[in-house]
């Protein structure tokens, strides 16, 4: 029972990071800014109390996918579920739920600098989802907080109890939107969101959001939120968020990434014979049908290069109409006019995708 | 034990569910009837008895089932473990567990928990793997795809004192302390009472290592302390002429904290099971006539868990989830016994379950099962042949929701033996049998994964054997050999399937074919007067295939956790001054999913143990002693991924008899 809730909480954090500050100076590599976009890096959650987790490679240049580079490097396991992760500036911070650990390493080389246990800290134990702004990483705990990581001193300095359940958050203007889910109190579901400054680092307010908020997506200017319903008859969707707190529909949606002008949705609800793909485009409120080129399986993963444009999904093989959920999947590498890049052999339960900038 | 009911009828021994009736044969009578049951049953059938149990070393209760052939132990390791049993290459919940006669049921998991039934009290556990070949039973025995009987001691052996005590205490490593106490009192011929007591304590901590790519490190089995109260109280009046009644009280509290699997550079867990389970049950058995018997059981069960987890994810930073779950059962059986040969029964069952919680989402669901079997025996000259058909009626309700489906359905069985000559005793069999399984209440109904529109789980088995017996020699006391092939097919298999990336669902998908061999060796040689030598052995190898669809990834697949090989071996040299016994159980690799490759493959292993034991008799007082090393070789395994066994360890036993 216990592995079977568990499994099913493990969120595919498509994280594409934002930037949003543009008026720094550009002689000083500024990791709030990145310039360079050379891949992605895909964290593969394993199988809970079965198979552990992983970090894949995938490098655009090569076009090459490569398995398991922090065990490679570093001797040991990633850890159990590891479900979020982002570059900033020379590092990659990787946060794993199940082990309660935050993992930090080295961009280039991959070895650990330093793995902060976070299971004896009363606040915040289990990293779900996490964001970057000056110097600082917010992560947002299932356990109901939301910490700041100072990538100065490699601690956490500060947490704000947010939640139930908080999913993955976004940074936008300056607060952070954290999705309160409340998903281990099913049937009733959340229709919270915390709004928290960055400074003072506090909740400022509540709002009301559509049922099991997911995720929230920004792109500097305007904010969206994923939501899954009930997985019954409130389904699965995406709603932009104006700036007065109001949800407004946009379209059925299981994943979602933004880049720019533009929001990219995957829907794939239970029972479907295919995805159905859209690009939102966001000043001229159009939806538009996409497809993927030679896209098959069952989507768990969608990131879009905030750089590149280019776009990374994963995805469960489908065998006699249902994914599999422990064998290895699929990674797909998209340009950004959904033309096939390159298809990869993946890992088990990829989820989470971030980029390699700097 | 086993009863011989009908005298008369030469060739034709009629046999109660194992140990469901006592009876009052002389001990050598009661031995030679279950050498020949094991020798002629017409489906495949082991058993191990309390003799064995002693000088063959068998620690605990999990050790029993591992040394019988084609049975997949599930252990979560130590004392305080879940453990489980499945039987070649079916699921855990196909198997029913029958304690003193009658079925023991969880409609809630499907699967009982063997770690709660201590071997102190045991007199035998048998397994038929397949249907039974007794015809005289309820009919609820016949619906299960395989069965363990356990039989404990309920009434006074026939050669013991109408007064008999035994008080036990055991220590072993990890903080484990059992103190236990039998007593049986006759009250002249009629009646007897017999009761017995027990405490289990143990922290349980024992160490292990977690190889973590090439980080190993010495880890300890944290938070997995256990206390349990186990106790039980048999009355049995009998009348005479085969006409008993029995009654049983059963009482069990265990309060465990759960360890969980063994999770990357996390090393707390805060996870706690409460488990009790009350039951009463009463029997009579009766000859009517020298033609016609009858058998009436009736149950009361009443089991409840409370499990406990704190963390911050949950509403209000705790999981406080508890169940209770009750039974109603009744059974009554009709022998009837035509001719010299031929023997007919009609037993007709009824169970109410039901299952209620303090989940917000429970529904209170419940269940009827009206299940009726007739059947008939047939004998003559060296042939023996059974058939039986099972009607089933399920009726699924839910005070506050929707049911799962109904089902009825007609589950034919077959068997026969054959002694192939007279000059020896060498026996072949054959048996088939179709039977299914409901959905459990956590399939159905638990929160937002399980559902009511799933369909019963079928099997289908077919089994040919053959056991031979050599006859006694001067130095060789006997050798027994059994071997089985089977072919076995499941149906309609309840899954778990994600329903989408967060929310996973049951459902009836997949086939399975299993193909296998279950092979037995005992043998007993007599070295010089005073010293014997016995060996035991079993061996099994399954190949359990997904045969779900040619196209899928799995096809042919091994079925996670079932061994190809497995296999169990004991050696005991009894002698006047300490019995010696070495044993071992051994388990080629395993995966954990049906996906086969490198990250689910799981090693296999062997454990050895050793036993040394030795009894005093002081007139009518005897003591007996018993040191146990358990894994000798401190070899590191897992039975359920992410569950280390425990290493090397030790155990010691006293026990007074009066």
């Amino acid at each position: 029972m216990k592995k079977l809730i568990s499994m099913c909480l493990c969120a595919a954090c498509a994280v594409a990071m934002t930037s949003c500050s543009d008026d720094d100076d550009p002689v000083i590599k500024n990791p709030d800014v990145p310039t360079i976009s050379t891949g992605a890096f895909i964290l593969n959650q394993g199988s809970w109390g079965k198979i552990d987790g992983s970090l894949n490679l995938l490098d655009y240049a090569k076009e090459s996918l490569t398995m398991n580079v922090f065990k490679n490097v570093n001797g040991r396991s990633l850890g159990d579920t590891p479900q979020c992760g982002l570059v900033y500036g020379s590092k990659i911070y990787l946060g794993v739920y199940e082990s309660k650990t935050i993992e930090i390493i080295d961009r280039i080389s991959y070895k650990s600098i330093k793995q902060i246990s976070l299971q004896d800290r009363p606040e915040g134990k289990q990293p779900r989802s996490m964001v970057a702004k000056g110097g600082k990483i917010y992560i947002s705990m299932y356990d109901g907080y939301l910490c700041r990581l100072d990538t100065a001193s490699m601690t956490i300095d500060a947490s704000v109890k947010v939640g139930p359940n908080p999913e993955i958050i976004a940074i936008h203007g300056n607060n952070i939107y954290v999705p309160n889910s409340d998903g281990m109190n099913y049937p009733d579901y959340g229709e919270t969101a915390s709004v928290v400054s960055i400074e003072p680092f506090q909740e400022v307010k509540k709002i009301d959001v559509p049922l099991n908020p997911k995720q929230f997506l920004s792109n500097g200017k305007d904010l969206f939120i994923l939501c899954l319903g009930n997985y019954g008859d409130i389904p699965q969707a995406v709603y932009s968020v104006s700036s007065d707190g109001k949800c407004e529909e946009i379209s059925k949606a299981s994943l979602a990434a933004i880049k720019g002008n533009n929001l990219y949705l995957i829907d794939f609800p239970w029972g479907a014979a295919e995805m159905n793909s859209y690009v939102y485009d966001i000043s001229s409120k159009k939806l538009t049908d996409v497809s993927y080129e030679n896209f098959e399986g069952s989507p768990s993963g969608l990131g879009v290069d905030p750089l590149t444009g280019n776009i990374v999904m994963t995805a469960q093989y489908i065998e006699n109409d249902y994914p599999v959920s422990d064998r290895p999947g699929m990674v797909y590498l998209y340009d950004a006019n959904r033309k096939l890049q390159k298809r990869f052999e993946g890992g088990i339960g990829a989820g989470c995708i971030f980029f390699n900038e700097e | 034990m086993i009863v011989l009911t009908s005298a008369h009828s030469a060739g034709v021994s009629i046999y109660m569910p194992p140990d469901t009736i006592p009876v009052t044969l002389p001990t050598v009578e009661i031995k030679s009837l279950q050498e020949s049951k094991t020798l002629h049953s017409s489906t495949p059938f082991q058993r191990i008895d309390a003799r064995r149990i002693k000088e063959a070393g068998i620690t605990d209760i999990s050790d029993a089932l591992r040394r019988l052939p084609g049975v997949n132990l599930r252990d979560y390791g130590g004392a305080g473990g879940l453990k489980t049993v499945s039987v070649r290459g079916l699921g855990s919940e196909h198997t029913s567990v029958v304690y003193d006669g009658v079925a023991l049921s969880d409609c809630q998991s499907g699967q009982i928990d063997l770690s709660r039934y201590s071997l102190d009290n045991v007199r035998t556990i048998s397994l038929y793997a397949g249907d039974s070949d007794d015809i005289f039973m309820p009919a609820r025995a016949a619906a299960s795809a395989s069965s363990l009987y356990i039989s404990s001691f309920t009434v006074p052996e026939s050669d013991e004192a109408s007064t008999h005590l035994k008080a036990q205490m055991r220590v072993g490593a990890f903080g484990y302390y059992n103190p236990f106490a039998r007593f049986s009192q006759r009250f002249g011929k009629l009646f007897s009472l017999s009761g017995n007591a027990e405490f289990v304590h143990s922290r349980n901590d024992y160490p292990f290592t977690l190889k973590n790519g090439t980080l190993v490190t010495r880890e300890r089995r944290e938070h997995s302390k256990m206390n349990a109260w186990h106790g039980e109280l048999n009355g049995n009046l009998d009348f005479g002429s085969g006409r008993t009644l029995s009654a049983k009280v059963y009482w069990y509290d265990n309060s465990r904290d759960l360890p969980g699997p063994v999770i990357y550079y996390v090393n707390k867990s805060e996870e706690h099971l409460r488990e009790k389970n009350f039951f009463a049950q009463t029997s009579y058995k009766g000859r009517l006539s020298d033609r016609f018997s009858i058998l009436a059981i009736s149950k009361f069960n009443w089991a409840k868990s409370a499990y406990t987890d704190i963390n911050g994810k949950y509403p209000g930073g705790k999981l406080d989830n508890r169940y209770t779950q009750r039974e109603t059962y009744a059974t009554a059986s009709l022998l009837y016994i035509p001719s010299d040969n031929l023997l007919l029964d009609y037993s007709a069952d009824w169970a109410w379950n039901n299952l209620t919680s303090n989940t917000r989402t429970a529904i209170r669901p419940y269940r009827h099962s009206l299940l009726q079997t007739i059947a008939a025996k047939y004998s003559v000259g060296r042939l023996t042949a059974m058939a039986r058909a099972l009607y089933s009626i399920y009726i699924n309700r839910a005070k506050d929701g929707a049911a799962g489906k109904d089902a009825d359905r007609l589950s034919p069985m077959v068997s026969l033996s054959y002694k192939v000559t007279d000059v020896a005793d060498l026996f072949v069999r054959a048996s088939y049998k179709n039977i299914f399984r409901l959905p459990t209440f956590n399939e159905a109904y638990f929160d937002n994964y399980g559902s009511i529109n799933l369909n019963p789980e079928t099997t289908d088995q077919y089994n040919i054997g053959v056991t031979y017996q050599s006859h006694s020699l001067s130095w060789l006391s006997g050798v027994t050999v059994t071997c089985d092939g089977y072919l076995n097919h499941v149906r309609n298999k309840i899954v778990a399937v994600p329903f989408n990336m967060f929310v996973w669902s049951m459902t009836n998908l997949g086939k399975v074919r299993v193909l296998g061999v279950d092979a037995t060796l005992s043998a007993e040689f007599a070295l010089h007067p005073g010293h014997s030598l016995m060996l035991n052995g079993s061996y099994s190898y399954q190949r359990a295939q997904i045969r779900t669809s040619r196209s899928g990834s799995d096809w042919n697949n091994q079925v996670a956790y079932i061994p190809e090989n497995s296999g169990s071996a004991s050696v005991t040299w009894l002698n006047p001054w300490a019995d010696l016994a070495l044993h071992t159980t051994a388990c080629g690799s395993r995966f954990t999913a049906n996906s086969n490759f490198a990250e689910t493959r799981l090693s296999g292993y062997a454990d050895f143990g050793v036993t040394l034991s030795r009894k005093l008799q002081f007139g009518k007082y005897s003591m007996e002693g018993r040191f146990d090393i358990l894994n000798i070789f401190d070899k590191q395994y897992e039975i359920v991924a992410r569950y280390p066994m425990p290493g090397r360890s030790w155990r010691f036993t006293v026990e007074f008899n009066m």
